[in-house]
Order: C-alpha cells, then structure tokens, then sequence
C-alpha cells in the first residue's frame, strides 16, 4: 500500500479550491445560486403549503395530466406542473412570474371574466396568497415535462387476457385410462397428466407413513401413539376419511393453518423500525384467525372481516380483531411533522401490497411509482386501491369480548342491588328528616363556636411522595421523600364566603427529621400556593376563580424565606423554618376575594416545594370566612356537621326538601359521619355499588376510521386528512390531484362499471368504499373473486404438497411460475365457490385424494422424465417448519401446553405451541429463525427451505431438544414401568420410535441403538440418573435423525 | 426483468432454482461439497458459487469489515474541515433548510469545537478526535459527498446497508454471501457485533428474502457466551458425541438411500459434520487469548475507554483471517446528556462536543489498531476497511451546542482492498451542509464495493414477489474514481 502511495502524484485536494476564494465571494456564490437556479427552500414551503394543496383541491380535477387521460380535461389547460403553468390552456398563459396582472390564474380566482373554481370563488386570503406567490416569481418545484409521467398505457383487454385475471369458467374433468387409481376428481387431472407423460402414480403409502404426513399436515403436529393406535386398528374402509375428518375438527387444526395464513400477511406484534415498540393488542388477530379457520368461516367472511370487521360489525369482538389484517406491518416509531405524510404513504403502500399479494397474487406495489411492468395495473389503479384504504389508520380498540356476559351480570348485580335501593329511599323518605331535625335541636349550635373549619380531603396527590390520609384530617407524606416534589389535595365544601385558609406544618414522628419537613434536619421549603375553586355543579353562571393569596401571619419564619414568598408565584423564592425540627409550624393566607359556590365547591390546594428543599411531612388546612379574626392558633371544628348546616340553610332558603331534593345526596355524605343508622343504609348501598360490573375490555390492535394515527413521536403532530393524492412517482412532493376509490381494473368484469361495486343496492355510494373494497376482493361474478378463488386453492395446495400448481404462490400475474396442472387450479377454484367458499372442503378434497396419499417409491420412468416431480407421481419428504420441528418436540415429550389463545412471550422454553410466542420483529426467537422463519416484514407464500450448520448445532446442543429428550426418556421408563436401576431393554426403543416417528424401528436400527443404550447404562454403572441420561442420549438421538425433521 | 435472467444464465431457471432451494445455498452447499470431498471455496467449479458463475470479474478485495459508527458522527467535527464554518460561528447558515434536521434546528452557524491539523503526506484535515486514526489517512479514500433520503437512524441504517429504508430487505452481507458463497469450512460468512443493538435491531443485517443460510452471526458484546449452541451439553464429550454422529450418520444414510430424489437429506447429513467442526473452530476463531501482550495493547483491550470495541476489533481480524467475508462492527460510546441514547451513541443532539470527544475515545484506538495489524499481516490488501454511520449532522446547531441528524452531506472513508489511498473524492458545500460535488448516493456506493468485490450490481439478482430485487433498487454507478 504505501508503495502504490509513493508512486502515486500528490493526491486531488478538491477542497483546496474554496480555500483561495475569499469568504465573501463564496457566500454570495451561495446565496444567488440558490436564488435563481432554483426555489429557496422557503420560497417551496410557501408553494407546498399554500399554492400546491389548492391546485390539487380545486383545479387539478379538470386540468390535470390526469383528467387528461381520464378524459376530463377542460380548456387543455393544465396546472400540475410549472410548464404547463407557463403555456396555460385555451385562452393564454396562466401565470406569468411576476407580474399578477397578466396571469389569467389570478383573474379567473377573482372571478374576473373566468369563474374558477366553478364550485365558488376561493376565500380573499387564498386569493392574496396566489397574488404573493407571482409576486415571488412564481417559484414552483414542480419541474416534470409537460406530458408529465412517463405513462405506459395497458391494454387492458389484452390483460385480462392472461389465465388469473379471467372469469371464472366451468372445467370439465378428464378421462384417464386407470381409473381404479381415482379417489376423487383431483387424480384425474394428476393423472391424466401423468399418462400422457408416460408415467405411473406411486402406490398409496403405508397407514402409519400417511398418518404422520396427514397429522402434521393438518394439525402441525404428530400423531400420539394412541391416536396412531386407533386409526391402525381401524380395519374399515373409510378409516383415512374418518381420520381426516377428526383432524379437521381438531382445535390444533387452526392452530396450523394460521400460520400459513399469518405468513402471507407479514404478521408481527411490534412496530419495527426505530424502538420497537410492542403492540400488546395485536394478537387478538392471531387468536381471530385461528378460531375462524377452526370455524371453517366462508373465505369470502374471512377476508371482508379483515378488510372492513370494524364498519361491518361496529364494537364487536371479533370483527375488530379481524381488521389487525390491515394495520400488522411494520410502522416507524418515531415520527416527526416532517416525515408523518411519507410514513402515511408507505402504511397505505403496506396495506395495499399485502392485500395483492395474499389475497389476490398480483404484484400490486410494483405499481406505485408508474405502471406495473408486465401486469395489467395501472399507476391509477394502485391509488384507486389505497383511496379505497384512505380512512383506515391503527388504533388500540377497547372491545368487550363477551357483551352477552356483561349484559347478564349487569342484570344479577340490578338485581341484587334493588332491594339496598329501595331500603336508602326509604329511609331518606321516611326517616331522614326527623334525623335531622333532631339533630339540629341537639347538636348544632354547639359546632358553630370555632373559627376555623378543618377541611377534610377528598383526593390527595403528591408527584414523588406516597401521601396518605390520617385521623384529624392530616395527610402525611411517606415513600419518596425528595426534593422538588408537588402535593395536591382537593376538598369539598357547602361553605360560603370562604376568605382564607390555613396550613398547618405538622410534626412527623416517622419523618427523618420529626417533620415539620420531610428533610433531615425537619426542614421544608414551600415555594409556591395555589388555591383553585370550582363549583361542584356545573352551570353557566359558575367559573372556576383562582384568588390572590396575601399572607397574613406565620409561626415563624427564615429571614429572606417569608410566608410571603411562597405566595409570590415565583418558584424560586419560598417559606422556610430552619432550625426547627420537630415543631409544628403554620401560616394564614387571606383570599383577595371571598369563594364558595352555591351547589358546593371543590377546593384544590397545591403546594409546591421546588428546588433543593424537601416538601412537608404531615400537612391540615383549614379555612375560614374571617381567617384574621379566627387567627394563626385558632380553634377548629370538623367539617361535617357544619356542612350538613350549611346544606339545610341551603335548602330551607330554597324551599326544598333537605331529604329528598338536590342537597339529598352531599347531605347524606355528610350527615351519615354523625349519625350511625343514616352511616349504615349509606354504606350498604355503596357496598353493593362498588361491585358494579364492569365489561371486561380488551386494548385490541385493530384499523378504524380517523386521522393519521402519530404514535411515539417526541414533537406534536397534528394528524393528517383522509384524502389521498395520486403521487407521481410515488413522491410525496409530486401531487397530481386526488385520488378517487377504485379497484385494479382488469380484475373488474367487462360489462360492469368501476362505480357499481363502490354503490349499496339503491345505488347510493357507500358509506366508505372500504366496504366496497371488502366485497369487490370476492365478487365472482363482477370482482376479483375468480383471482381470489385461485390464489386461495393454490395456497392450500402448496401447505399440502410443498409447491403450489403455481410455485410461486404470492404472483399468479404474467411473471408468476407458469401452472403445472392449469384445469386443476380452475376446477378446484370452481369448487370452492360452490362449497360457498368453505376451506376445509378443499383441504378434504385434496387430502383424501389418491394423489396426496402416494408412497415416495421412486419409479424410473418418473426420475426420467419428470426429476423435479412436476407431474406429482410420487411423494417427495417435505422438511417441516420450525414451529413444527418446536411443537413436535413439547408433543414428543409430553410437555405441551395445549392452552388456546393469548400471547405465550419470547422465551422458546414456553411450553405453548409456537404460534403463540410473540412475533417481535427485533428479537426473532432463534430456534424458529434458524429453520427458516420469514422476517415479518412482508407477505411471504413459500418459506426458504435452507440447511445450515446452525440448525444442527441447535439440535445436538441447544438446552431446549436435551430437555425434550429427557421428558422422553422419563415418559416411556414411568409408562413401561422400569426401575431406575434396571436396564432399559429395547422395548423403551421401540416406545421412543412410534412417539417421535409414528414407526417401529426396523432390526438394524433397534440394533443400533440398542447398542449405544447398552454402551451409555454401562458407562452408568448402576446409577438411576446416569441409566436415565443414557436413555435420554437415545432419544436425543432419534431427535436428530433426518427423518424426525422430514416427513414422507 | 427478461434481461436480468439471461445475464444470470442458469441461476433464474426454475430447475436450477429448484436445486439450489433444495441444496440449500451458501452452507448447505458447502455441505453437500464437502460430502463429496472436495474443496469448497469461492471461485471453484463447485458448489452454489460456481453455480452462479460468481464472482463476474475478478475481485479486488476479498473481505470486507465495515465499522458502522451507530448514531452518526458529525462529518465537520471529523474529516471534513470547513473553514467557512469555523468563521462564521453563530451567524446565519447561508441555505439552511429546515427541511433537513429531523427535529428543529436554528439556522445559526455551529463551528466544530475540535482542534484540526492536517495530516500525513496528503496533508489531510483531521480533527483532534482522532490522534490514532490521523496516522492513517495516507490509507485512507475518503467519499466527502456521501447522502441518503432517509433522515432518522433505523430507516437510514437500513438504507445504508440494505440500500431501502424500509424493513425487510436484504443487507450487503447477506447479498455478498448469496453471490460469492464462504471462503471457509467451520465459520459463517457474515458476522455482525454489537454490544447495545443499535436503532432498528436485527433489520438492518437482515437476510430478507434471501434464504436464511444468508443470515448474519450477531455476537453480543454483553453474552458471556458469544455463540448460541457450541457448548456441548453437560457430561457429553467430543469423543462421545463422535460416536452419536457416527451412528447419526450411518442411520440418515439408509434413510436417504432410500429417498434418492431429495437432495438435502444429504446436505443435511454433512451439515452435522460441519457442527462438529465449528464446536471446536469457533471458540477458537474468537479466543483472544491467544493473541500476544502487544497486540492487545494496541487495539487497547485493557483500556476502559475503548475495550470493547477493542475486543471486537481484535476478534474481527481473528475472523478475517479465517475466512470470514463480511464482518460489521456497531461501534461508540455516547456521554451522559450529551442528547445521545446506547443505541445511537454518535447522536449528539444536545452537545456535539462532549458526545463526539467521548465516542472519539472509544473508538479511534481499536480502529488505528486494525489497520496497522491489517497492514503488518499483508492482509489490507485484499481487505476492504469501511468507517462510518448513518448519515451526517447538521452545520447548524441544535439547541446551542447539537447537531441534528443530516442525510444530506456526510463523510465516509474507506482503506485497502483495491481504492485508492489519501485520496478525496467529492465534496460539500463550504460549510459542510449538503454534498455539491461529485455526489455519491447509497447505491453508487453499493455499486462500487460490489465492483470492488467482483460483482456486477445489476447482475447480482434475486426474484422475490415477482420482481427481481437488487441491492442497489433501479440505481448505483459504479465510482470508477475510487478505484486503485
């Protein structure tokens, strides 16, 4: 290196260049390129923020590259672009920089010879913009040529000619020559192939082979010995149906097929991106799926609950849930004002892209900058599609899952609750008021001396400390004691006139210092009051008043700390005591106007104790109508009975009944502190109250109607309209006008407008064109139902047999993989209309055909002419899945967990099934990642099939296969019953194969292992645990075998 | 997309395509070519590499180790010295653009508060954060016009190595491993280190959509144990684990034998051999104990400074040397409120200066220290050594003494394997605000390291959802300037 250096001639210093200019001259540089060659940036903001947006609202409907192709275009004048600005329409320029007068813009928005828009003249400061704007020079970013996009015009009768976008046709069945090899229609077409071809199908496999392909194939898991047992045994020829029919009706058989169908939808409990943050609501879709396919709900409910559950079914449960379809991809977790409308336009992309792939094949991102290259999609249709999606954003949903329920137990607690009811109304009917009268004989007159009422809280906040309440209306501070702390305390009073309060700082045994503050050394510093009074009944006349506080005496106080200051507002001066601990310290503020609404009032003092000094440790108030003459020592009463006063003056002076009109409930409040019965009947109906049933809401990550949804960002950003703009080249910068709700159009019938399936019955639009959307997605007749029919029977083919009859089962467009058997996928799609779209109908029909049930023999004929098994005359081992390598290890070892539903973590320890661990897209569960988990960012259809290394380190070594071969070793020692000293003999063998392999072990294998079982237990030399680990290493053993993780 | 596949000749046919699925590519070839006994290296007649017909031509660098400076260091506190700016502290920025910070900044000229001087025979600026690195320059080629679109750290983290930035997508490793395969027999291909993830996590050295062989060893700097499942399980030897693969294999091989039509239950036979040889390889390859009192101190691994990324630096080059192709090291240290957060550590919003003096300490050391030991082991030469974060930060402040992040300008360099040393291309404006001159994207970069390795980037392909992707999307010019 360094002798390439010194052969070389002294490097290129570009910048070298600035450094002879003289700093002056390089800013003026600076400043006028950017002043002629292009817009200052503030000069874009103005277009972008005024001019563009008012373009694309008003004008560009008709004067637009867009209306020009849709035929629209008025006055061949075009404003979507800076040159067509320039050349203007049918009458002359549009705008000339510069100069207002000669820009017919202007004239046409001031309705001066043209009236534009038509729909009415713009609002003057619209206008003064536009005038500002020409002003400027006109400064417009938008430099497209003036035929703006670089357009490829689709024929789309051409493209529809392409075999998935086509109406669905009838297909008659072919006719074979071995028809005794037929079980159902299905082998005709396979066969039929294979004839031609010269080949013979495989023989059916043996019971116990299909058995296990059929178990994992449905149910994801392998067949335990007793359920093998049983279909074995089962002598009757419909033995296989009857198994399969018990699979399909099997919890775990949903539990399978969701994950199939969660791969296509890039499902994943997390936003990705930055942070990470995780979606706690989001696998309610999961556990959606999974009982929907369960259910065999129709496909076309399937899919139309996952577009549009939440405008279908509003509030219910389970069409909420559905929608997570739309909002499961990754979204940014941190979003400024800045980045909010692009991330919008990738959500929507998001959205869109897996609705093609999924559900319709079609590769329909690829037409978000221009026209799909190779499909019939226009970049028109792309932005009809996510107009359709244009109100739909992510929100956490509050569902309750079972109103049923809720209703009933609401009903019980009624019920339940009448008779307390009845018996309070009684008494506040029948006994109140002679309570109270002899109450205020009684002891009335003697609360009215004190000079001070002891305020009694109502509600108590401190942001550090843990406040709590104490006898003699005190609240006393505890947990955090720190600086810096604010304590709130609100009250409720009947009182009038109040005019000031006093704070009492009490001593605190519990306080380091003994209080009075929470400090140390006792010591406090209180830097600001503020007291707030609202009315308790809100009405009209009756604002909340927040009075002047003026100090008016003090126990004592630092010098330069006065009372005073702490009613200053400024938090950096304060009240202090130093050098006081242990005594109990108060201070009286006078209100500059006297409080206290007429239907009560809700006192809210907060104390403020800002910088480095602690707070207070024990606190009262207390307030007055004369706080001078009630004094800093004065006495004071409790609040109740002087509220229950204050309550009968009231109603009295109004002519009510103090027992039954408004001041009932406050007096009863009250009153039921003094009196025991008045307490009792209280306190018996608020017993009950309190059990109130609530509906058990769940947060459920779902879509709904709203604005743009801005989560996790660190600024305030207003959400965004609901319109969406067609984007030239798919830039946000790029507008070209709005975009109107529409479907990809090749997929739409001949005959039958765009419009109609975006109208109700009446012909009246929708209410949102999402519903359209959900309905157009399986419309045989006049949608895309026939492509949706195809994608879907390719799909549960490909789960069946490893490759689809398209192998590429996301794209059944002009670049998919061409079908093998073209009459198959169409009859089958035809089926699965007429079966009114019922799932487990084609995965009947396809299981329980000849086809599937082949042995893998291998004949020479098929290895001749068809090695990649194309024509399906035999079956090839499939590897399984990581989920399925998981499961069948916590089933092999008897450790699962076969609770249904909910989220099971991170941790590959859980033993629930994998479909319920999280799905965090920054922290992939290794064990599934290793065998070929896809990232869930985007909708996969078929899973990578890799062999690495680390796949076999993992089950060599990894803590979690040990375990499950140990949970086997001890299962089948307890079931054979063996002692722990004894040899293990080769039936554990044979127990350990038909677990893990559905089989015996052939001579040579048992040999074999027995052999490494006899070498390890001698090894042992007697020992229990070392006999038990000897065993164990057998099972590990089997675990490892290529045929543990292949399935024939 | 027709074009793609005839260039790609035998790779997009479906029955070579079938193949390569079932075989299993990278690792799994490698396994199936190691079952047949011969060597499995790139360039050979056999295994997927061959089948790719890759490298296109013949490569100037072999390995590659990019040390990603998480959090994005600020190009004119670094390497690229703007007088202007020094000058005109506190006065208006001539075209600030508000447009170009991610959250607000003032428009007001920030001068670096660093010491520059310049450097080595090509007289290069180097601020003082630098004191060992500064020794280097007349290695280095330094890109001073670098930009992106993406303007906060997960989408531009994503867009820099996987050239989207969106998730998903397959980043340069990976696509390195499709396209060259491994140069050696016990180690993966693709190695990332960390200590903190940073922002944006496993998706920025995604495999995507390329099959999971293609996927990235991530060592945490924070796991005592570096590699998942190398550790034997308790009471269990080699010699006893011997014998079980042993019987293993004899056991899949009549289970294949019988399966003839199914290639990866061979591949998946050796697959086991190549376990057993990484149990004892892979300790070895990352035990630093081995290395020689002097050569810790050099990269510093006792310094509490810098003993991380030292660490990480010491055993990359254990890694480069057996064969590792592409190795990346997220790598700073941020200071208390200095704005920065652990995954971001170069992210000095609130203080450039105590952020940047900070991450300069952690990391100038261990990277001096890798070229040097690069350099005496003739191995920079065929090494590629890439510095540099997600993108730049602006030349105006932030909150008085910050930067906010700017995609717009910033300055990576690049040292050995095949680009020219003490070279400078292209430049920003003068006060180091955005790229002006020569300016080189994302995928022009992509382009010229792909170049440099061998691969042309619009022939490296791979169909997915009906497109063929690329690493460098519908762009990228290869930088011929660059080039030695």
């Amino acid at each position: 290196m360094e002798r390439r250096t010194a052969s070389r001639p002294a490097p290129i210093r570009r910048r070298a260049f600035f450094g002879l200019l003289s700093a002056g001259l390089l800013v003026g540089m600076v400043g006028s390129s950017l002043a002629t060659a292009s817009p200052t940036p503030e000069q874009v903001a103005f277009f972008e923020t005024k001019i563009r947006p008012v373009l694309a609202q008003h004008c560009y409907q008709c004067h637009s590259a867009e209306a020009l192709r849709a035929g629209k275009l008025k006055a061949s004048l075009l404003v979507d672009s800076r040159a067509g600005m320039a050349k203007g329409g049918e009458s002359g320029a549009a705008v000339v920089p510069g100069n207002r007068e000669e820009s017919l813009l202007v004239a046409a928005l001031k309705y001066e010879g043209f009236e534009m828009p038509p729909a009415g003249k713009l609002p003057d400061e619209v206008i003064a913009d536009f005038e500002t704007w020409i002003d400027m020079g006109a400064p417009d970013p938008r430099d497209e040529p003036l035929a703006s996009i670089d357009e490829r015009t689709i024929d789309l009768e051409e493209g529809r000619q392409h075999w998935s976008y086509r109406r669905l046709a009838p297909v008659s069945t072919p006719d074979v020559k071995t028809a005794g090899w037929v079980k159902n229609d299905i082998d005709r077409f396979v066969l039929a192939k294979q004839e031609a071809a010269g080949i013979a199908p495989a023989p059916e496999a043996a019971k116990a082979t299909l058995a296990r392909r059929v178990f994992f194939d449905l149910t994801g898991l392998p067949p335990a010995p007793d359920e093998l047992e049983l279909f074995l045994e089962d002598g009757s020829p419909d033995a296989y149906e009857k198994l399969v029919d018990r699979l399909l009706a099997s919890p775990r058989f949903g539990e399978r097929q969701a994950r199939h169908w969660l791969d296509t939808v890039r499902f994943g409990e997390s936003g990705g991106y930055e942070f990470d943050g995780d979606r706690p609501g989001a696998h309610h879709y999961r556990d959606w799926v999974i009982k929907a396919l369960n259910a065999d709900l129709p496909y076309d409910e399937f899919l139309r609950m996952q577009v549009a559950g939440d405008l279908i079914k509003p509030g219910d449960y389970d069409a909420t849930a559905a929608t997570g379809f739309l909002v499961a991809g990754p979204y940014p977790g941190q979003v400024t004002a800045k980045t909010v409308e692009p991330i919008r336009y990738d959500q929507l992309d998001d959205m869109v892209a897996t609705l093609g792939s999924s559900v319709l094949g079609m590769t329909l991102g690829c037409a978000r900058c221009h026209d799909h290259k190779y499909d019939p999609i226009g970049h028109r249709d792309y932005y009809a599609m996510i107009a359709c999606l244009g109100k739909a954003v992510q929100r956490d949903a509050d569902i309750d899952p079972d109103p049923a329920t809720t209703k009933q137990r609401r009903d019980a607690w009624l019920a339940e609750r009448a008779p307390a009811a009845a018996k309070f109304e009684r008494f506040q009917r029948e006994e109140l008021p002679g309570r109270l009268a002899r109450w205020l004989a009684a002891d009335a007159a003697a609360q009215q001396s004190a000079g001070w009422l002891a305020l009694d809280p109502e509600t108590f906040k401190a942001t550090k400390a843990t406040l709590l309440e104490e006898a003699d209306d005190t609240v006393s501070a505890s947990g955090k004691l720190e600086a810096d702390d604010t304590y709130v305390i609100t009250f409720r009073t009947h009182q009038r006139g109040i005019a000031g309060l006093r704070l009492e700082g009490l001593a605190s045994p519990s306080a380091p210092g003994g209080g009075p503050g929470a400090g140390k050394d006792g010591g406090f510093r209180l830097s600001t009051v503020k007291v707030t009074a609202a009315p308790l009944v809100a009405a009209a006349d009756r604002k909340p008043v927040t009075p002047k506080l003026s100090a008016l005496a003090t126990t004592f106080e630092d010098p330069g700390f006065e009372f005073a200051k702490a009613l200053d507002g400024d938090g950096a001066t304060g009240w202090s005591t130093s050098g006081q601990p242990g005594r109990e310290q108060a201070a009286v503020m006078a209100f500059d106007q006297p409080v206290g609404f007429d239907a009560g009032t809700l006192l809210t003092v907060e104390l403020k104790f800002e910088g480095k000094e602690h707070g207070l440790a024990r606190v009262r108030l207390a307030a007055s109508d004369n706080p001078v003459r009630a004094g800093l020592g004065g006495a004071s009463a409790p609040q109740a009975a002087r509220e229950v006063a204050a309550l009968l003056d009231a109603a009295r002076a109004g002519g009510r009944d103090p027992a039954t009109g408004p001041e009932a409930a406050e007096l009863l409040r009250w009153f039921s502190r003094l009196d025991k019965p008045a307490a009792e009947v209280r306190d018996a109906l608020a017993a009950i109250d309190a059990k109130e049933p609530k509906p058990d809401l769940l947060k459920v990550y779902a879509a709904g109607n709203g604005g743009w949804v801005i989560t996790g960002n660190s600024q305030a950003v207003k959400s965004g309209s609901q319109d969406v703009f067609v984007l030239a080249r798919g830039e946000v910068g790029r507008k070209k006008g709005k975009a109107e709700a529409g479907f990809v159009l090749a997929t739409i019938a001949t005959d039958v407008a765009e419009q109609r399936l975006l109208s109700a019955p009446d012909s009246q639009p929708l209410s949102d064109p999402r519903l359209g959307l959900a309905s157009f997605l399986t419309d045989v007749p006049q949608g895309a139902g026939p492509l949706a029919a195809r994608v879907i029977v390719n799909r549960l083919w490909h789960h069946h047999f490893g490759r689809g009859i398209v192998a590429t089962p996301n794209d059944l467009g002009t670049q998919g993989d061409p079908a093998t058997h073209p009459e198959l996928l169409e009859w089958l799609a035809n089926r699965i209309v007429e079966n009114r779209w019922s799932l487990k109908s084609i995965h009947r029909l396809i299981v329980t055909s000849a086809t599937y049930r082949q042995s893998g023999a291998v004949s020479e004929a098929g290895r001749v002419k068809d090695p990649d098994n194309k024509l399906l005359w035999h079956r090839k081992p499939t590897r399984l899945e990581g989920e399925s390598i998981r499961d069948a290890l916590l089933a092999v070892a008897g450790t699962l967990d076969a609770t249904m539903y909910g989220r099971a973590g991170l941790d590959v320890k859980a033993p629930r099934r994998s479909i319920y661990l999280n799905v965090k897209r920054s922290e992939p569960i290794g064990f599934l990642q290793v065998f070929d988990q896809p990232e869930p960012v985007q909708p996969v259809g078929a899973r990578g099939v890799a062999t690495v290394p680390t796949q076999a380190l993992t089950m060599m070594n990894s803590p979690f296969v040990r375990s499950a071969a140990e949970s086997l070793a001890k299962r089948v020692r307890t079931t054979l019953a063996i002692p722990p000293t004894d040899p293990s003999g080769t039936a554990v063998i044979d127990a350990c194969f038909t677990a893990a392999l559905a089989r015996q072990p052939s001579e040579t294998e048992r040999a074999k292992f027995a052999g490494l079982l006899a070498a390890r237990e001698q090894a042992a030399k007697g020992d229990a645990a070392g006999r038990q680990a000897a065993l164990a290493d057998v099972c590990h053993l089997i675990f490892c075998l290529n045929e543990f993780v292949y399935v024939d | 997309m027709s074009g793609s596949v005839s260039r790609m000749g035998e790779l997009m046919l479906p029955a070579r395509r079938e193949f390569l699925r079932d075989a299993g590519l990278g690792f799994g070839a490698l396994a199936l070519a190691s079952l047949l006994g011969e060597e499995s290296r790139a360039n050979t007649s056999t295994g997927a590499s061959a089948a790719l017909a890759l490298p296109h031509h013949p490569p100037k660098a072999k390995r590659v180790i990019w040390l990603f400076m998480t959090g994005a260091p600020s190009q004119v506190d670094t390497w690229d010295y703007k007088p202007e700016l020094q000058a005109r502290n506190g006065q208006s920025l001539p075209g600030a653009d508000s447009q170009v910070g991610f959250f607000q900044t003032s428009g007001k000229c920030l001068a670096s508060p660093f010491a520059w001087a310049q450097h080595g025979s090509s007289g290069t600026w180097v601020s003082d954060l630098f004191p060992h690195l500064s020794k280097h320059v007349d290695d280095m080629c330094f890109i001073h016009s670098m930009h992106l679109r993406a303007n906060n750290h997960a989408p531009a983290a994503m867009e820099l190595m996987c050239g989207f930035s969106r998730p998903g997508m397959p980043s340069m490793g990976a696509w390195l491993d499709y396209g060259l395969g491994s140069m050696n027999h016990d180690l993966p291909s693709f190695v990332v280190m960390h200590e903190r993830k940073p922002r944006g996590d496993d998706q920025i050295w995604s495999a995507g959509f390329l099959p999971k062989s293609h996927q990235a060893l991530a060592i945490d700097a924070r796991r005592p144990v570096a590699i998942d499942n190398l550790a034997l399980r308790t009471g269990h030897t080699l010699g006893s684990q011997r014998a079980e693969l042993d019987l293993l294999a004899s056991l899949n091989a009549d289970h294949a034998a019988l399966r003839p039509t199914q290639a990866d239950l061979a591949a998946r036979i050796s697959s086991f051999e190549l376990a057993y040889r990484m149990q004892t390889a892979a300790p070895e390859a990352i035990d630093l104990t081995q290395e020689s009192q002097h050569t810790h101190e050099l990269y510093g691994t006792a310094d509490p400074k810098c003993k991380v990324f030292a660490k990480q630096c010491l055993t990359a080059r254990r890694l480069l040397e057996r064969g590792v192709r592409f190795i990346q090291i997220f790598a700073g240290k941020n200071a208390a409120g200095d704005g920065a957060v652990d995954d971001v550590p170069w992210d000095g919003h609130n203080n450039i200066e105590t952020n940047h003096r900070e991450c300069g300490l952690a990391t100038d050391r261990p990277a001096a220290a890798l070229l040097a030991d690069l350099k005496s082991r003739g191995m920079l030469d065929d090494t590629l050594v890439i510095w540099g974060g997600e993108f730049g930060r602006t030349s105006d402040s932030q909150g008085g003494k910050g930067r906010d992040h700017n995609p717009g300008g910033f300055t990576i360099w690049m040292a050995g394997g095949g680009v020219k040393p003490g070279y400078h291309y292209g430049s920003t404006d003068p006060f180091g605000y955005k790229a002006v001159e020569n300016k080189v994207h994302v995928n022009d970069l992509h382009a010229t390291l792909l170049h440099l390795l061998g691969l042309n980037h619009e022939q490296l392909t791979y169909r997915h959802n009906g497109r063929n992707f690329r690493l460098t999307d519908v762009g990228g010019h290869v930088i011929d300037d660059l080039i030695a």
